[in-house]
């Protein structure tokens, strides 16, 4: 191959595998330096063509296409957030867990879980790292959910069986008092239950899903139900 | 199967980068680039049924992407700038940005469209000489010498910078 060609060729194409620009290379030691030099140069150009890209740019995608292309559907709550109930034992969990069985009979082996899920599984669920946003919301595309911020943090986003019903566990604020975020399909059914002073749980209902919430009554629990209210969407379509 | 929805996310976590720097490289305004990236990855939702082949996706994207470029000169063909004007070098910078990378910036600019296009689409989205000759409606032989000549002229560019920079130092 004669030295024209050869640099044609592997400027056109700097990491080609072409066997007669490997033999080329091979049988000139200054075709062989030529092109090192253009790999050089190329994989320099690949760093210098490769810009920030803004770290919310995913999301911010994603949230425009459930807003506008699905107005009817971009679901902010579609009933007033309500208080549950309001347990009243020192072990909240317990008391929770007492409270709906006497009230919610039908209800009682998906609140059983749901409890005895909090109460074994959740503090293991916490790997001490905190969760991305983008993690959360590639797990919450499984529901065609989408958060388009962040709030307190996420300690841990996990997909759990309840019950026979695949959900999402979402653990979020303090690592002492995390409050629990259960997103559930819509064919479950949550009700209201009853009241005590220190524990909180609310339901957002959307078109495509439904969104638990449970934590002691805190500064965060508030927060964390706000936050959601305001930041989470559901398109129509999800993939469970 | 997977649902729309759930297709969607997918090309939007795997492609959003790739897309945006190339339609910054494109459109030289950061602002702007995200806009149309944003109508650009619309426009994939409501046709994302016409998506048969999913390795074929990133391709498939760009082509929109410039589609939705070109229909913005339309809707804008009198606002006018200076091209210097809407960017400069700095605002592209790598989080690691260096003097080479500037350097590098600075050449790839003083590329004429034709020779910077092709050599964009190899070297940062990592399409082949017939992926590039479908984007671009030109044959593969075209191509392949306009890769030639952009890498000549940014060899030769960036040879000069450093000999009249060795010069201002010397």
């Amino acid at each position: 191959m004669d030295e024209l060609t050869f640099r044609r060729h592997v400027l056109a194409d700097p990491f080609s595998q072409d066997p007669q620009v490997l033999q080329a290379a091979h049988q000139d030691p200054v075709k062989q330096q030529f092109w090192y030099e253009i790999k050089q140069q190329e994989l320099a150009l690949q760093q210098a063509l490769h810009i920030a890209v803004p770290d919310d740019l995913a999301d911010k995608l994603l949230w425009e296409q459930v807003s506008q292309t699905q107005p009817d559907s971009f679901s902010k709550p579609t009933t007033p957030r309500r208080p549950l109930w309001y347990a009243l034992a020192a072990s909240f969990v317990m008391a929770i867990a007492v409270s709906w069985m006497s009230f919610h009979s039908n209800d009682s082996t998906f609140y059983d879980d749901v409890i005895a899920h909090i109460e074994h599984v959740s503090e293991h669920e916490m790997t001490g790292d905190v969760i991305s946003l983008e993690t959360l919301n590639n797990k919450l595309a499984k529901f065609g959910g989408v958060i388009n911020a962040t709030f307190g943090q996420i300690l841990s986003a996990n997909f759990c069986v309840i019950d026979g019903v695949e959900s999402l566990h979402v653990q979020i604020g303090e690592l002492d008092n995390p409050t629990s975020v259960f997103i559930l399909p819509k064919d479950v059914v949550v009700t209201e239950s009853i009241k005590s002073s220190r524990i909180q749980g609310q339901i957002l209902e959307y078109q495509t899903a439904n969104v638990l919430i449970l934590g002691t009554v805190s500064q965060s629990f508030f927060k964390v139900t706000e936050q959601l209210a305001q930041h989470l969407a559901f398109s129509r379509e999800a993939s469970i | 199967m997977m649902s729309k929805q759930y297709k969607y996310e997918t090309l939007v976590r795997a492609f959003h980068a790739d897309v945006y720097r190339y339609a910054v490289w494109l459109i030289r305004d950061k602002s702007i680039a995200e806009d149309v990236v944003q109508e650009t990855f619309l426009r994939a939702w409501k046709s994302l049924d016409s998506l048969q082949d999913e390795h074929a996706a990133k391709a498939w994207l760009i082509t929109i992407l410039r589609r939705e470029n070109a229909r913005r000169f339309e809707r804008k063909q009198l606002d006018l700038v200076d091209i210097e004007d809407v960017i400069t070098i700095d605002e592209r910078a790598t989080s690691d940005g260096n003097a080479d990378t500037h350097a590098l910036h600075h050449a790839i600019d003083q590329l004429a469209d034709e020779y910077k296009e092709p050599l964009i689409m190899q070297a940062l989205l990592g399409f082949s000489g017939e992926e590039i000759a479908q984007q671009l409606q030109l044959n593969k032989n075209t191509v392949m010498t306009r890769l030639f000549r952009a890498r000549s002229q940014l060899k030769q560019i960036m040879t000069q910078d450093q000999q009249t920079g060795g010069l201002a130092n010397g």
